[in-house]
């Protein structure tokens, strides 16, 4: 309650046409920038920093707008208290020092070149996804576990380009799967019925 | 690379209908992925249970099919009646698209209510109650619109006017009949056909689409997004003074244009 009063203050001293403008990026819905943040901002108030820590125990500090404007669950994070900024660090065990720093460099790019247009952002977003399957796969996880909708978007549109068309057998080999769970009698049946596919 | 089935289902969601079916056969992982209600539940169109429910013949469709899949299947493999038999729904199977057919009793025939001229019977072989049959006319105007919001957007769709002809049709073999297609408020196009599939010559001829009927495209129309705009289309021989008979008309029908 108090919280709000304080925020209605504040947002009674910002111009309006700034106030018009708090609206953020949170997980591809639009949110309304607290005002308190706007204010800070203005004031020249250091850049909130937060910290990420990988499988390897490697700490990560990163602008705290970045990670809460693509990830949801780091920003519910921050949102619902749970996170503390003086001490934490937020421990991400299912992903690696590599990966993780890939994850940092993607939502940092496009916080910071959101305006930039659509053509450099592909261009951009092709080359960050020139990796190897392993890494493609960890940024899957990664994305997945944080939440991160528009890499989520991105390297699910690239893996279903890397399928299109693609008879089984060569699906089977790019995703790795050695064992199709099928029985020998069902394998034969699908065979028989549509050769084409393989 | 030992993917989540929820990964994998979202990887599926964004190829098509007919890719879904054959990724089945990847793995018993991908079967359980591709025959989800969510990859399904993404090619059915958004509104499925409203459109399907307000049909008289087939409002249970729903509550019968078993999952998404199922319904995607019943609803392309043929269409169902809706808006009180003036219009039937189906779903194009490759893409998921919709497709609609304007009833004869949709569209505006001049002289269609004299039966001196017009008569509207039931025919076995329509989806429709009844359809229009030519008696006779020396003036030929049909004339449909539909609102583009009813379409799937971000799509080039063609319209066709459905039809048939009695054994003993005149006035159609030689006497073109212009047909026009536009947007509401916008510019048409036009082109002359001769509607007689037995006819010779070079205007374009109608193609059979499953006996007993044919269908000769308006042409073609892109539906850009939630804008509700209205495509016109008519059907006109009012100059040549030729009597004209034998004609049924089944309605127009909308589907989306092949490579989209």
């Amino acid at each position: 309650m108090e919280l709000l009063c304080i925020r209605q203050w504040i947002s009674g001293l910002l111009p309006t046409w700034l106030s018009a403008w708090c609206i953020k990026p949170v997980g591809g819905a639009l949110v309304r920038q607290e005002p308190e943040y706007i204010l800070l901002a203005l004031m020249g108030s250091p850049l909130k920093k937060i910290m990420l820590c990988s499988s390897e125990k490697e700490i990560f500090s990163v602008e705290e707008q970045v990670m809460v404007q693509h990830s949801v669950i780091i920003n519910n994070m921050i949102e619902d208290g749970s996170y503390n900024h003086e001490e934490s660090k937020i421990p991400l065990d299912c992903v690696d020092s590599k990966t993780l720093k890939k994850v940092i460099d993607y939502c940092t790019h496009h916080t910071h070149h959101h305006n930039d247009n659509q053509e450099d952002l592909e261009a951009w977003d092709a080359q960050f996804l020139n990796v190897d399957s392993n890494g493609l796969y960890d940024l899957l996880m990664a994305a997945n576990y944080l939440e991160i909708r528009n890499l989520l978007d991105l390297i699910y549109g690239t893996i279903k380009n890397m399928i299109k068309g693609k008879k089984i057998d060569e699906i089977r080999r790019i995703f790795n799967i050695k064992d199709h769970g099928f029985t020998p009698e069902e394998e034969e049946q699908n065979r028989k019925e549509y050769p084409h596919f393989y | 690379m030992e993917l989540p089935e929820g990964c994998i289902a979202n990887i599926i969601a964004r190829t098509t209908p007919k890719d879904a079916c054959r990724l089945c056969a990847v793995s018993k992982l991908f079967k359980s992925a591709a025959d989800s209600d969510y990859v399904w539940g993404r090619f059915l169109p958004s509104d499925v249970v409203s459109l399907v429910s307000h049909s008289q013949s087939h409002s249970s469709l729903i509550t019968l099919s078993t999952s998404n899949k199922s319904l995607y299947l019943a609803l392309s493999d043929s269409p169902i009646v809706i808006d009180q038999g003036k219009m039937s729904f189906q779903l194009d199977k490759k893409s998921g698209k919709k497709c609609y057919m304007l009833a004869a009793r949709a569209l505006t025939i001049v002289w269609g209510d004299t039966p001196r001229y017009w008569q509207w019977i039931p025919l076995e072989e329509s989806r429709f109650s009844e359809v229009a049959r030519l008696e006779h006319v020396w003036w030929l105007e049909i004339r449909g619109v539909l609102s583009t919001l009813v379409l799937t957007p971000n799509t080039h769709y063609a319209a066709y006017l459905v039809f048939s002809m009695e054994e003993d049709r005149i006035g159609f073999q030689d006497c073109p009949v212009e047909l026009s297609i536009g947007m509401l408020g916008g510019e048409a196009s036009t082109k002359n056909v001769i509607l007689d599939p037995e006819s010779d010559g070079v205007r374009q001829l109608p193609n059979l689409r499953g006996n007993p009927w044919l269908e000769i495209e308006f042409g073609v129309f892109f539906v850009s997004s939630t804008e509700d705009e209205q495509v016109q289309m008519s059907v006109v021989e009012t100059e040549a003074g030729v009597l004209k008979s034998g004609l049924i008309i089944e309605g127009i029908e909308f589907r989306p244009k092949e490579d989209n």
